[in-house]
């Protein structure tokens, strides 16, 4: 397995309405190579926006995104294909290719799409095994044959963790890989995720609400409070963060100024 | 509101708020017809092109496996009921010509009318009817749904363009297989006519003579049955696409998608049914 150099993520400006909703108003955030990076926030913020920004799979209203000072916003959506095959993307429901089975969705990237070329000359026999490695990475075992539809919630988004790493990304962006997963699971993929970033030093962005995995992974804590970064910092200043939007969010108040009610028109963190 | 006494009449103030209420109302619709509307439907149909021009671009770069299975799922598969109601069309439509003809002393000339009427009109008619109903809704649908559980951004997170990916094989699938699907369904048709021509008096003999004597010896009639054929297939591939690709909403969003393109697809294909008819035969004064 190649390592990477990392990738520098940079977010200037960037405002995305949805409507007459503003989801999130003036982001500016620099994830530097090899950085470990948990976004956290309520539901609803605009946590997976700003992952989908990153890989311009949303368009911002306004503000650039740069991956590597390549403003990848300016760019026509073909010019972004290679761009965007450096990346590794773990989708909240996995967005496994249903008509695939296991094994098919994980060498999907290894045959299709920009870096097929890189992996051509793998062997049937070295992509199957490459594919039982990464299964059992994720604590999946004899499951390659099976169809999306056959998995259960938690193991379709392995089995999404798996193709994502099948690539060898530059950056990996999770939107939240551990939820709904039992606390074992759980901390094994938080291992897997450090270990990944360790291994390959592959720039990582996990969006989670889970504070036990954002202690145990984080390099840096970026907070999301309406519609702007409230927090960013070390995951030790932001445990022992004063500000009390961190530590109602953080001890998981009712009590505080976190509104805990939803309204029309604005997320309900409109500060 | 409060309700006015009796007798007291509307201040012109107020007359003149109410007045400007209704011409900004009326304002709204105007623009909503005059701009809003045409500007939309330029849109789409740019955006219909934009599709159309890179799922081309992308038709060598799919697999021909990829290509053999759309064929077979959106053609060889709508072919039973293409061929069926082409022929039930045909039975019919041969019945009431039979009978009409008998009056004349003329229902030998059966044969001809059903054949130019199902090679040039109701076989890729009823064909694409057909494919829009079976294809045209599965692809919208399929992709549609597709895009609601994020694999189409699966897709282009690895690199990939879902227009080329998705698109390309199902919208030459829909091209090439329509007109395959047609030559079957004309034959289902003609065929069905001669049941019915045969059970009304006519032979056989009678029959086929006078389909070689109706259709043109250049072939023209077939070619612009083919030809037409094509074309709709066309349209139902690529507004199919188009509208999965652009469903939001999540499930609803994919119900009116599916909806959108099969009430979208019929709509464009009796509109190039009647182009192509005029064009290829000299226009209205014909």
């Amino acid at each position: 397995m190649s390592t990477s150099k990392g990738v520098s993520i940079r977010l200037q400006g960037i405002v995305v309405d949805h409507g007459p909703l503003s989801v999130l108003k003036d982001i500016n955030l620099t994830i530097n190579p090899g950085e470990l990076v948990c976004v956290v926030g309520l539901s609803g913020c605009g946590k997976s926006t700003l992952l989908k920004c990153m890989s311009a799979l949303v368009e911002p209203t306004s503000g650039d995104v740069y991956i590597d000072d390549i403003n990848i916003t300016a760019l026509k959506e073909s010019q972004r294909h290679p761009i965007r095959a450096r990346m590794g993307f773990v989708f909240q429901y996995a967005a496994l290719f249903d008509s695939m089975s296991v094994f098919e969705n994980v060498v999907f990237g290894l045959r299709k799409g920009p870096l097929r070329d890189r992996y051509a000359d793998l062997s049937r026999v070295a992509i199957a095994l490459r594919v039982t490695d990464l299964l059992f990475d994720v604590g999946l075992v004899g499951i390659e044959r099976r169809m999306p539809s056959e998995l259960s919630g938690g193991m379709r988004r392995r089995v999404g963790l798996a193709r994502a790493l099948a690539t060898e990304p530059d950056v990996i962006l999770y939107d939240e890989p551990t939820s709904g997963l039992d606390p074992v699971t759980a901390a094994a993929i938080d291992h897997l995720i450090v270990e990944t970033r360790e291994r390959r030093n592959v720039t990582s962005i996990v969006v989670t609400h889970d504070m036990a995995s954002v202690m145990r992974i984080a390099d840096r804590v970026v907070m999301l409070y309406g519609g702007m970064v409230h927090f960013d910092g070390s995951r030790e200043a932001f445990r022992d963060s004063c500000d009390p939007v961190v530590k109602q969010f953080t001890v998981g108040d009712v009590t505080g100024p976190i509104q805990t009610r939803m309204h029309s028109g604005g997320s309900r963190n409109d500060a | 509101m409060a309700t006015r006494p009796t007798g007291i009449k509307r201040t012109m103030t107020e007359v003149a708020d109410e007045t400007t209420l209704v011409l900004e109302g009326v304002g709204r619709v105007s623009r909503q017809v005059v701009i809003s509307g045409p500007l939309s439907v330029i849109r789409y149909v740019g955006d219909v092109f934009l599709v159309l021009i890179e799922a081309v671009s992308g038709i060598r770069e799919t697999d021909l496996i990829t290509h053999i299975r759309q064929w077979f799922l959106l053609g060889v598969q709508t072919f039973p009921i293409a061929g069926t109601t082409v022929g039930l069309s045909s039975a019919v439509f041969a019945y009431y010509t039979v009978m009409s003809l008998k009056n004349y002393g003329a229902s030998g000339l059966v044969g001809g009318i059903v054949a130019i009427t199902v090679v040039r009109e109701t076989g890729p008619l009823i064909a694409a009817i057909m494919l829009t109903a079976r294809a045209g809704s599965s692809i919208a649908a399929e992709i549609g749904a597709m895009r609601a559980s994020e694999q189409i951004d699966a897709l282009r997170v690895m690199g990939l363009s879902p227009v080329r990916y998705l698109a390309s094989s199902r919208i030459l699938a829909c091209t090439l297989m329509l007109p395959v699907l047609t030559v079957l369904s004309d034959l289902m048709g003609v065929a069905a006519g001669g049941l019915v021509a045969s059970s009304n008096g006519v032979s056989t003999q009678q029959y086929i003579t006078s389909i070689r004597n109706a259709l043109q010896h250049s072939g023209s009639d077939i070619y612009e049955g083919l030809y037409k054929a094509m074309v709709f297939g066309c349209i139902v591939g690529v507004i199919g696409c188009n509208e999965g690709l652009n469903s939001t909403g999540g499930a609803a969003g994919v119900g009116a998608s599916t909806i959108r393109a099969v009430v979208l697809s019929l709509a464009l294909i009796f509109l190039a049914d009647l182009l192509i008819t005029f064009t290829t035969n000299g226009g209205l004064a014909l």
